[in-house]
């Protein structure tokens, strides 16, 4: 194939590509690059990369760079990780979460007729609209539709982790589990719509209680629950507490009615004798069992273990 | 060692093939290094050749929960040709993550911690795997390239080395690996898969290689 093909290649191909020399000058842009940076190659081409994109200018892309010249290892990197190398506009509508491009990037070293590397080649592709999709799919798959809270699949495979990490660092870890009081009276009472209305607003009041760290989910029709990382037990009874009150002290106003429902709440926190994440809800559950038994709208913990 | 009469490797090949692959890691270290800003020593105390069908039970044999390892997979072509998979037992990986702690910064707003863990050990396995196959093709005058790498379910690991890229016959170069960090241990194990011509040329190479010390 002639070099006249390769040309028309590089510059109608979906992938921006820049070939950098040892020093960092830019060697090659192509069309693509061209276009999405608003740099036309001639303003380009000759100029050092990082008095055009200083933020380029880290340690790790540095390093990267160096090691594909010096080795000859091609380098991938991970849009997950860096989200994107080049600050470049996003393509897609602005309505869309992130305002750059998402980038998949590989770095490959270029060599000489003697086999000798004397440049490398960034390649540039742009998965902007795949990140979008993959965020709202994964978002989807954790989400309860009705409430907005996350699911209870999401809820548990939260709780699995967060488990392995107090297994390993012993970091305090502890779960509230609440439930609306005779929610079915409320339902029966004033028909599922109103019902779905409170449940929404309940997980609203919750959400606005917790910190960014900690997760709601609803856990079962009425059945919420809360996982506290870095929480031990009593600022997490505390937490519960301030829980009960909000929901207690909160007027549903649905087809010119007001309506107060009330939560009942368990309390656990993760210690030695609890051996697994299904243990872990199983003992919160049964402290969710006794705040009902004692007469609702209460919160209940195991009791403390001792010393 | 139960590599067919045709594709055995004498004391003298295996000897060099040792030394082939002590000179690109002592590369491949600096590689890493200079990413990481820390001192890295890389040795291998352990050439051998099997089938691929060997690896699970060796795995199985040298740690001590072969269900629970981190497994990068990455398949490279040259006149070299296979794929690569670099094992740590998970406490050695997350050992080797947390040397590129700041070096890698995390958004866990979409993705879970655990998930990005993988990613940045895939990233750290693809310049290990790298650096090694690229210097050892180096040595015996080959270049080679790269798919992107992947990271293996860790349960599905132990079934999962067979290069599946590649039909026919294979061969493995198993090399166990020490990777030393200034304050942290890590040992880890780099097989490489390599299909039955290029295991031909292997030899070859290395016979020339030889020849060049004679």
């Amino acid at each position: 194939m002639n070099e006249l093909y390769f040309g028309q290649i590089v510059d109608t191909i979906n992938t921006g590509l820049v070939v950098l020399d040892p020093s960092f000058r830019v060697g090659y842009w192509n069309r693509w690059m061209a276009l999405h940076s608003g740099r036309p190659a001639e303003s380009v081409v000759g100029q050092p990369l990082f008095a055009l994109y200083p933020e380029l200018d880290t340690p790790r892309f540095v390093g990267t760079c160096k090691t594909v010249l010096a080795f000859g290892h091609y380098s991938f990197l991970s849009q997950r990780l860096h989200k994107y190398l080049f600050p470049f506009p996003n393509p897609l509508a602005p309505e869309d979460a992130s305002d750059r491009m998402m980038q998949s990037c590989s770095i490959f070293p270029l060599r000489d007729a003697d086999g000798r590397i004397v440049a490398i080649c960034i390649a540039i592709q742009d998965v902007t609209e795949m990140v979008a999709y993959e965020h709202k799919l994964l978002a989807m798959s954790r989400t309860d539709a009705l409430t907005g809270a996350a699911n209870r699949r999401h809820l548990e495979d939260r709780i699995r982790e967060e488990f392995a990490r107090h297994a390993r660092y012993k970091r305090p870890l502890s779960v509230i589990l609440f439930d609306l009081d005779n929610f079915k009276a409320v339902n029966d009472t004033h028909g599922h719509q109103c019902g779905d209305h409170i449940l929404q607003a309940v997980a609203a009041t919750v959400s606005g209680t917790l910190r960014k760290s900690d997760l709601l989910a609803r856990y079962g029709g009425e059945e919420f629950c809360c996982l506290l990382p870095e929480t031990s037990l009593q600022p997490a009874r505390q937490l519960a507490e301030r829980i009960r009150r909000n929901v207690m002290n909160q007027e549903h106003h649905f087809g010119g009615k007001s309506i107060v429902v009330t939560v009942s709440i368990g309390v656990a926190v993760l210690d030695e004798r609890i051996d697994s994440a299904d243990a872990l809800l199983k003992v919160v559950d049964d402290a969710l069992y006794e705040a009902k038994r004692e007469g609702r709208n209460r919160v209940c913990a195991p009791a403390d273990p001792g010393p | 060692v139960n590599a067919p009469a045709q594709l055995s490797l004498s004391e003298l090949e295996r000897d060099a093939l040792k030394e082939l692959i002590n000179v690109s890691f002592g590369d491949a270290a600096a590689s890493l290094g200079e990413i990481i800003g820390t001192y890295v020593l890389l040795s291998v105390p352990n050439v051998e050749i099997m089938q691929p069908e060997q690896i699970a039970a060796y795995i199985e044999r040298e740690f001590s929960d072969p269900q629970d390892l981190s497994v990068v997979e990455q398949y490279f072509i040259g006149k070299i040709k296979g794929a690569a998979y670099l094992v740590f037992s998970h406490e050695g990986g997350r050992r080797l993550l947390s040397l590129f702690e700041g070096a890698i910064q995390v958004d866990t707003s979409a993705y879970s911690l655990d998930f990005l863990e993988k990613e940045t050990l895939t990233e750290i396995g693809n310049i290990v795997i790298g650096a090694c196959v690229s210097k050892l093709a180096e040595l015996l005058t080959d270049t080679v390239s790269y798919l992107p790498p992947r990271f293996l379910a860790r349960a599905a690991a132990p079934g999962s080395f067979s290069g599946t890229l590649f039909e026919g016959e294979s061969h493995v170069i198993l090399l166990k690996t020490l990777f030393e960090f200034e304050e942290r241990n890590v040992s880890g194990y780099l097989f490489l898969v390599n299909s039955y011509e290029s295991m031909q040329w292997l030899k070859r190479a290395i016979g020339e290689f030889i020849d060049g010390y004679a």
